[in-house]
């Protein structure tokens, strides 16, 4: 009887070991769709994180087209002035509280107590219960753009989750928006728990939970996913936060998938262009030859990333599209460029000087810019062939070096998505009221002013090609490479997309297999 | 004793004002503009001109130094820090939301110097000269060159990495804790360790142990009971006085190991220029180092015959 | 003095020395021995392991380690020297004042101090370097200014104890001037403990220069600094260990050989291990 008991035990052990194994055979983890996502930013502090919780009006597609979320349809008055939105309806905040007119419009205030637009703004009036009217008192075109930024996501909250609730001024308590995911728990600067929010109105994900992770170092979250601690890393950030050195040594290996997306978000050396040597054309012509980019890229990451030959990625709707030629590495046309600028070797020391003085310049990289250290050694020695000294300065306070112009070259990158990219727009980089020490022109200054004044689509289009000629002759940085972002998980996670920005993630169609 | 302590109280309130003066002025020679570094690293983008000034605006940092100096020792006299540029949380709630995790590898790490550094100690000046006396001198003063920045990293490598026993990075359970804690201890231990040998020497060279020993007590005895016991007060103060070290010294432990401890949000802090928590932080940090000093002080009075019995220094 | 090599102690003493004595050497005739350019990139050769034409490896833009390690010498010799030159002259200034003329100047200056060093001098540093941007000028003004404290503190105890036996008052009396019974009688004094807290010292600078360097607060790269190397190293730790490895044993050898002859020098000029806690 005894025995028997024991033979039975045994069984059921048996039996249990072989549903394992047989459970383990089967790809999808049926029970635990849980994500561990390493993420280099606390979760309240990054954009990416917000855009999983909260819904904006409106998304991006990858050139810059608004997309409806929040705001099924949209409708502006021939003078610009008046933004009508219709709600979608049948919304919920993860609280419950419903989304329509009242909520929209508290949402709008609380973006207005810091965006620019918000002085712009003279009425926000209630239609009904899920029509609002935005007016302006200038057609201010960026509008519904601004309001779709992961960094203005957080506007999108519930206004029974601020204290006190609905106050626009009022503090954020709990982060309860209306989008895919709810947040159940957070621990500053440890990481946060999200669940599924099973009643979401659009497409309901597969993954039942995300496990936020804070991890700061991208060295320390590589060895982390390694180790199985992490599943995916590199998605809650923007762009290259994973050096693009480590990314061929996690490609070669085959319990990873890496996946990379271009943003159209280039690297780039801006000019100081209202100082000597700058301040010359030619020289900045000259330098745009030196740079052999293809060189750089293959040489540093391999395949990993493309070399970028225009200011801003032609592919957005307002992009460089009318640019056939980009710039080129052409040594002898540099090497005139120079001489004729007055830059030659008179004294034999191998640099080239003028006047009695040697050239040599100062690039300023702000700290934490992910390969610019590499990539500014290989800079300083393609200027030294050509004679051209370079003094690389890592700096923290590097931003403020760009407002009073101690610089001659800045490590810095184009402009992308949800603004208008290039910095073309009014306080964008090449207007005056943007980087102080950047190319300016009357004349730029003039068709940017006037490039989104009307809503004439092809009067439009024809003031940016004016824009982009004249930007691209004057030659106002030096385009590197295109700034990818990198996302690497571990083989149990599928069917990850890039979201259309790079503060986005597609995380719909994911699910943990065994 | 009254006076002694009194006059040990009002050191202390003096140094805490020179402190916050010294520590918002240390933050007035700075370059640099809160405003761009935080709404940049917000966006990942340039933020524009007008949007910088509405920051400004926002944040009084238009005013002048001296308005935001007074403002700034009106709020602390309420006991309020301030609130952090880019989280928009008061600054004694991040430090308060941090500080266990400091407070958790400081304590471990001090636990870790005591446990080896005594016994160790007292063995070295026993057998004072012997092989052993000079491999535990040895190592205490390579345990002091030890830059722990490098040991932290070596650490990773050899038990992280290579042998996978241990997490590389991260905090939360007893495994995460045991790298950090040997990078943070081994100069402490160190430190400890030589003290409490030069300690011990001094102690087993006063009459009363000879005594003890002409009494013929056990060797055992002489030293755990009579000798050991002499030795521990000038050691409990410097671990005390250390304790406060400790916690600075965990800024860059905290940075090999990504440890979510105040050190690493004063780096990030500092990057962002975020002025009210640096400010906050430095302060709170120096209040702790003074504190742990008062502690000291008032310990001694009270181990001390001759400040006991009235005369002040 | 040094030539008493009786016991342990100054057997260590004397290694410590030699090794100064080689590392010195080292720095200074750094462009002779160096293999290749610290600073010149070589992108075909690069995460090399050690070999024979690059003893020590390259890093990852080929650049020889080795030599990056000559040239480091130099740089955290020369800095650490400076630190310690500019930290001894205002803590012999100010210590000698605070001693020699005592009551309220003491008392004023022995409270500023006690501000000063209620800050933990690393976060001080951190904080100064940070906020002012990394350079080598910058990394010197950060570390300086809190350094001097610990000397005038040790500079004012030797003159307060000098003062008790009596023979200041003595020379005051016989007619010498300030200056000279500074120089004659006050100086011969005070140069023992400044001399050994100064070799300690340099242990401590070494590794803060490394340390803020190490956090991007410090010099700048592409500077061969050892701390530099070391941050440039982290991301390569698996492939290449040899980046992080060389730098580190480097910045741990030099500072054991500071503290192997300060430690020496203590036994020898005899002070308390109190007097002095090193951190």
């Amino acid at each position: 009887m005894i025995l028997t008991r024991k033979f039975a035990v045994l069984f059921v052990i048996i039996c249990m070991a072989f549903t394992s194994g047989i459970v383990a055979a089967n790809p999808l983890d049926k029970d635990r769709q849980v994500m561990v996502m390493g993420a280099q930013k606390d979760f309240r502090a990054a954009a990416e994180g917000k855009l999983l919780v909260f819904d904006t009006f409106v998304s991006l597609d990858e050139s810059g087209n608004m997309v409806p979320k929040l705001a099924s349809s949209w409708k502006i008055s021939p003078d610009g002035k008046e933004w009508t939105l219709f709600l979608r309806r049948g919304v919920k905040y993860h609280d419950g509280t419903p989304f329509n007119a009242r909520a929209a419009k508290f949402t709008i205030e609380r973006a207005m107590t810091s965006a620019v637009w918000g002085k712009y703004v003279d009425a926000i009036k209630i239609v009904d219960s899920h029509t609002l009217k935005v007016v302006f008192n200038t057609f201010y075109y960026p509008f519904l753009r601004d309001m779709s930024s992961g960094w203005r996501a957080a506007n999108f909250v519930s206004p029974s989750a601020v204290d006190p609730a609905w106050d626009p001024k009022g503090k954020i308590v709990r982060y309860i928006g209306t989008g895919p995911f709810k947040v159940v728990d957070y621990k500053r600067d440890r990481g946060a728990t999200l669940v599924r929010n099973n009643d979401y109105w659009g497409k309901k994900p597969k993954l039942t939970k995300i496990l936020w992770k804070y991890t700061p170092d991208p060295y320390a979250q590589i060895l982390a996913l390694k180790a199985g601690e992490l599943d995916i890393i590199g998605a809650p950030e923007h762009h290259s936060s994973i050096p693009f050195i480590k990314l061929a040594e996690l490609e070669a290996d085959p319990d990873f998938v890496v996946s990379t997306h271009s943003y159209g978000r280039f690297q780039v050396l801006e000019f100081n262009c209202r100082r000597p040597p700058f301040d010359d054309v030619r020289v900045r012509k000259a330098f745009n030859c030196i740079i052999d980019r293809q060189k750089m890229v293959r040489s540093l990451f391999g395949n990993i990333t493309e070399p970028s030959y225009l200011i801003t990625d032609p592919k957005f709707i307002w992009g460089p599209s009318n640019i056939t030629t980009g710039y080129k590495y052409d040594p002898v046309q540099a090497r005139n460029l120079l001489t004729k600028a007055g830059w030659v070797d008179s004294d034999g020391n191998g640099i080239l000087d003028k006047d009695g003085k040697d050239f040599e310049v100062d690039l300023l990289v702000p700290t934490g810019e992910a390969n610019a250290d590499m990539v500014a050694l290989v800079v300083q020695s393609q200027l030294k062939s050509m004679g051209i000294r370079l003094n690389i300065r890592t700096l923290i306070n590097a931003w403020d070096k760009r407002k009073t112009g101690e610089y001659d070259l800045f490590l810095h990158h184009s402009g992308c998505l949800p603004s208008i990219p290039g910095g073309i727009g009014i306080g964008g980089k090449y207007h005056s009221k943007g980087w102080p020490y950047a190319f300016h022109s009357d004349k730029l200054d003039t068709l940017i002013e006037s490039a989104f004044t009307s809503l004439d689509k092809v009067q439009m289009r024809a003031r940016c090609d004016e824009i982009w000629t004249l930007l691209h002759n004057a030659n106002p940085c030096i385009p590197l490479y295109d700034i990818i972002k990198a996302v690497v998980m571990n083989k149990r996670v599928q069917g990850f997309k890039h979201g259309p920005t790079m503060f986005d993630m597609d995380l719909t169609e994911v699910v943990m297999t065994r | 004793m009254v006076k002694f302590i009194a006059g040990r109280l009002a050191l202390a309130v003096l140094i805490m004002l020179g402190s916050a003066i010294l520590s918002f002025s240390i933050l007035t020679l700075a370059p640099g503009n809160a405003a761009e570094a935080i709404l940049s690293a917000e966006r990942a983008d340039d933020p524009q001109l007008a949007e910088v000034e509405s920051f400004m605006e926002r944040h009084g940092l238009n005013n002048s130094r001296l308005i935001r100096l007074s403002q700034w020792l009106h709020m602390l006299s309420k006991g309020n820090f301030g609130i952090s540029l880019r989280t928009g949380e008061p600054v004694a709630e991040e430090f308060r939301a941090r500080f266990p995790a400091t407070f958790e590898l400081a304590a471990s790490s001090m636990a870790l110097a005591i446990i080896i550094a005594l016994p160790f100690g007292v063995i070295s000046a026993v057998k004072q000269n012997s092989i052993l006396d000079n491999v535990i001198r040895f190592v205490a003063l390579w345990g002091v060159s030890m830059p722990n920045f490098w040991l932290g990293l070596l650490l990773i490598l050899c038990f992280g990495v290579i042998l996978g026993w241990f997490p590389t990075y991260g905090s939360g359970s007893i495994v995460h804790l045991i790298l950090p804690t040997i990078t943070l201890g081994t100069s402490m231990t160190a430190i400890l360790m030589r003290l409490q040998r030069a300690s011990m020497l001094e102690v087993l060279n006063e009459n009363y142990i000879r005594t003890a020993r002409a009494k013929g007590l056990h060797e055992v005895l002489v030293i755990g009971k009579h000798a050991f016991k002499n030795t521990l007060i000038p050691v409990v103060t410097i671990i005390g006085m250390q304790f406060a070290h400790l916690l600075s010294g965990v800024v860059i432990v905290e940075q090999v190991f990504a440890w979510p401890g105040i050190g690493h949000f004063l780096v990030d802090s500092i990057n962002a220029r975020d002025y009210p928590v640096i400010q906050g932080f430095v302060l709170i940090i120096a209040f702790f180092f003074v504190l742990s000093n008062l502690i000291v002080d008032i310990l001694y009075a009270f181990l001390d015959p001759r400040i006991r019995y009235g005369r002040t220094q | 003095m040094l030539l008493h090599i009786t016991n342990k102690k100054d057997r260590l003493a004397v290694l410590g020395m030699i090794i100064l004595l080689l590392l010195t050497f080292i720095a200074i005739l750094a462009p002779y021995i160096a293999p290749y350019d610290p600073v010149e990139l070589n992108l075909t050769q690069r995460l090399l392991s050690p070999s024979i034409k690059h003893l020590l490896g390259t890093d990852s833009v080929g650049r020889d380690i080795l030599s990056r390690i000559i040239y480091g010498t130099r740089i955290s010799l020369m800095i650490a020297v400076i630190v310690v030159i500019i930290e001894v002259f205002f803590g012999v200034v100010v210590g000698t004042a605070a001693g020699y003329f005592g009551r309220a100047v003491d008392e004023i200056i022995m409270r500023l101090a006690d501000i000063l060093l209620a800050f933990p001098g690393i976060i001080l540093a951190l904080v100064i370097a940070g906020l002012l941007g990394s350079s080598i000028m910058n990394l010197i003004i950060a570390l300086t200014s809190v350094g001097w404290v610990r000397y005038a503190r040790v500079v004012r105890g030797s003159i307060l104890s000098i003062k008790k036996e009596g023979f200041i008052e003595s020379a005051r009396a016989i007619g010498c001037s300030n200056l000279r019974i500074a120089s004659r009688h006050i100086l011969p004094n005070i140069i023992s403990p400044v001399i050994v807290l100064a070799t300690l010292n340099m242990g401590t600078i070494i590794i803060s220069i490394a340390g803020l360097s190490f956090l991007g607060l410090g010099v700048q790269p592409p500077t061969p600094e050892w701390g530099i190397m070391l941050n440039e190293g982290k991301p390569f730790m698996e492939s290449a260990p040899h980046l992080m490895i060389f730098p580190g044993l480097m910045i741990m050898i030099t500072v054991l050989a500071f503290n192997f002859l300060g430690d020496g020098l203590r036994d020898i000029l005899d002070m308390r291990i109190n007097d002095i806690v090193e951190y």
